[in-house]
């Protein structure tokens, strides 16, 4: 363990702020996958183990309008919405079948989506590396200089544009009609369909904007890599630690974990470079340890 | 023809039934008592009608309309209002967003119940609009339960044990809005044990004992008649 390195990072500013910037950015991506994902889980009780393929189409999906159209803010937002849609027809043709079932079932269902996800893209795209949709020209530019840490525009970009996701995402929850129908629906379907609330509809938008986070969160980092099958494995365990950190179905827990994660990777690639995805677990078990339910999570 | 008409439900909690050739009739602008030992099936019934539970066979007409094969949100769209015995406000949402969320046209297209009306006939709630409902006392939700209910302009409102579990200054409160409901033309069926409560507020009344409706008269006569009470309503 490198202890000295990170003891050396603090004290200089250029490696304290490209270290921080770094782990911002880390932390923001994965928030938006991991809204996503802890979204569904608080309000439909289902675990999508999915959820990191959806995230992989997201990239495959805004890959493709790349190459077609050449514009980055489309190719993005078509991604988005592209896997956003999706999301909508596999919860209306397969989720919300076992919204009811056993777990294992929930499971099975999912991880079989995964694998022909994960095959359906290399029979379309191939099953080579597919090179990333780049950075726009408008921040193909030299880096910021701030005390020395070097700071690509585009980093800051991405920081910014997940941070105005989360701050709309609050806003749906807690100001609009439908965020106050999804979070009624998280407590009580059955008394709101009393009140005349069709709640399979609620139910399948928040699917959709679920899916809608996750493939974002592809298409941001499809700009960042490499697209290619299977790129959703590793970014699910990572939104499953940060939900159980921030306590499963909590968005504002989500956010704080997130940023804990993406700091832990960061600073930890410092100090414990051959041990980041422990420091992970680690993070994740002092919490489960302490505080069982998360965070921000409620005590059942 | 009846506003509300049930004729012989079967209904069942998973394998065990709870109601057995279920009929009631209700007429419009009136509150009927539902009375009933604990466990007679009054909840039961009212499930049964909202869809909360599995009905496998009879007929539920509202207005003449077949509700049987609806799903619950349908049945409330057509006009059936319920206020479950334990009120189930919910708890993270204001007064006013749990208004919000029970905010509905009748199927007419027409508002009878437009929120400056709800807070004139629950001026209780008016200053606790934006108080968290899970922090609101019982009898407090017990109204912010029917005000929401009411807000969807229901054509019958089915109000299940709402003076239980209420201190009894409350429950005369509440018996006050529903005079003044029933004044206003709303059609009420009240589940309640408390026979006394439900003196104060309606005429006529059903038995239910064992899932099934045994008896239907006024109130007045069975105040009188001590057999039947106590045959179904004793403890």
């Amino acid at each position: 363990m490198e202890i000295f390195a990170l003891f050396d990072c603090i004290i200089s500013p250029a490696c304290l702020i490209s270290q921080t910037a770094g782990g911002l950015k880390i932390g923001m991506l994965l928030f938006l996958v991991a809204s996503g994902l802890t979204l569904v889980f608080g309000v439909l009780g289902v675990i999508n183990f999915a959820h990191g393929a959806l995230y992989m189409l997201g990239a495959y999906f805004s890959w493709q309008v790349m190459a077609v159209t050449g514009h980055f803010g489309l190719a993005v937002i078509c991604g988005a919405i592209g896997v956003g849609i999706f999301g909508l027809l596999f919860e209306r043709l397969l989720i919300n079948k076992v919204y009811n079932a056993d777990l294992l079932v929930q499971i099975l269902l999912c991880y079989s989506v995964i694998l022909i996800l994960d095959d359906l893209v290399m029979i379309i795209w191939g099953d080579e590396f597919l090179s990333g949709i780049g950075v726009p020209e408008v921040f193909q530019i030299p880096p910021l200089f701030i005390f020395d840490a070097i700071i690509p525009p585009f980093h800051i970009a991405i920081v910014v544009i997940s941070m105005i996701v989360a701050l709309l995402l609050w806003l749906i929850m807690t100001k609009t009609k439908f965020g106050k129908l999804v979070r009624a629906t998280a407590v009580n379907p059955k008394m709101l369909e009393a009140l005349g609330v069709n709640t399979n509809v609620i139910k399948a938008g928040v699917f959709m904007l679920g899916s809608f986070l996750a493939g974002l969160g592809g298409a941001l980092a499809a700009s960042l890599g490499s697209v290619v099958s299977g790129m959703g494995n590793s970014i699910i365990i990572e939104s499953f630690i940060v939900t159980v950190i921030g306590g499963m179905g909590s968005i504002g827990g989500a956010f704080i974990a997130s940023i804990i994660i993406g700091m832990a990777r960061s600073f930890g690639a410092v100090a414990m470079p051959l041990f980041t995805d422990g420091i992970m677990f680690l993070i994740m078990v002092l919490v489960l340890i302490m505080k069982p339910e998360g965070l921000m999570g409620k005590k059942k | 023809m009846d506003l509300l008409e049930t004729k012989s439900i079967n209904a069942f909690y998973g394998n065990s039934q709870v109601l057995f050739n279920m009929s009631l009739n209700i007429k419009k602008n009136n509150i009927i008592a539902l009375l009933g030992r604990n466990g007679a099936g009054k909840s039961s019934t009212f499930k049964a009608i909202t869809g909360l539970i599995n009905v496998k066979s009879g007929s539920i007409k509202l207005k003449g309309e077949e509700l049987i094969k609806q799903p619950t949100s349908k049945r409330a769209l057509a006009g059936i209002g319920y206020v479950p015995e334990d009120r189930q406000v919910f708890p993270e949402h204001t007064v006013e967003e749990n208004i919000e969320l029970g905010k509905k046209n009748n199927l007419q297209g027409i508002d009878n119940w437009p929120i400056d009306k709800i807070w004139e006939t629950f001026p209780i709630l008016v200053k606790l609009k934006d108080r968290l409902a899970g922090q609101l006392s019982g009898g407090e939700q017990q109204m912010l339960s029917i005000a929401r209910t009411l807000v969807g302009n229901p054509e019958i409102l089915l109000l299940d044990e709402p003076s239980e579990g209420l201190a009894p200054i409350i429950v005369e409160d509440i018996a006050k809005i529903l005079e003044n409901l029933k004044k206003l033309g709303v059609t009420i069926l009240l589940a309640e044990q408390n026979m006394h409560f439900c003196m104060e507020v309606a005429k006529e009344a059903i038995i239910i004992d064992k899932g099934k409706a045994v008896w239907t008269g006024s109130l007045n006569d069975l105040q009188q008649d001590t057999k039947t009470r106590d045959k179904y309503l004793a403890i």
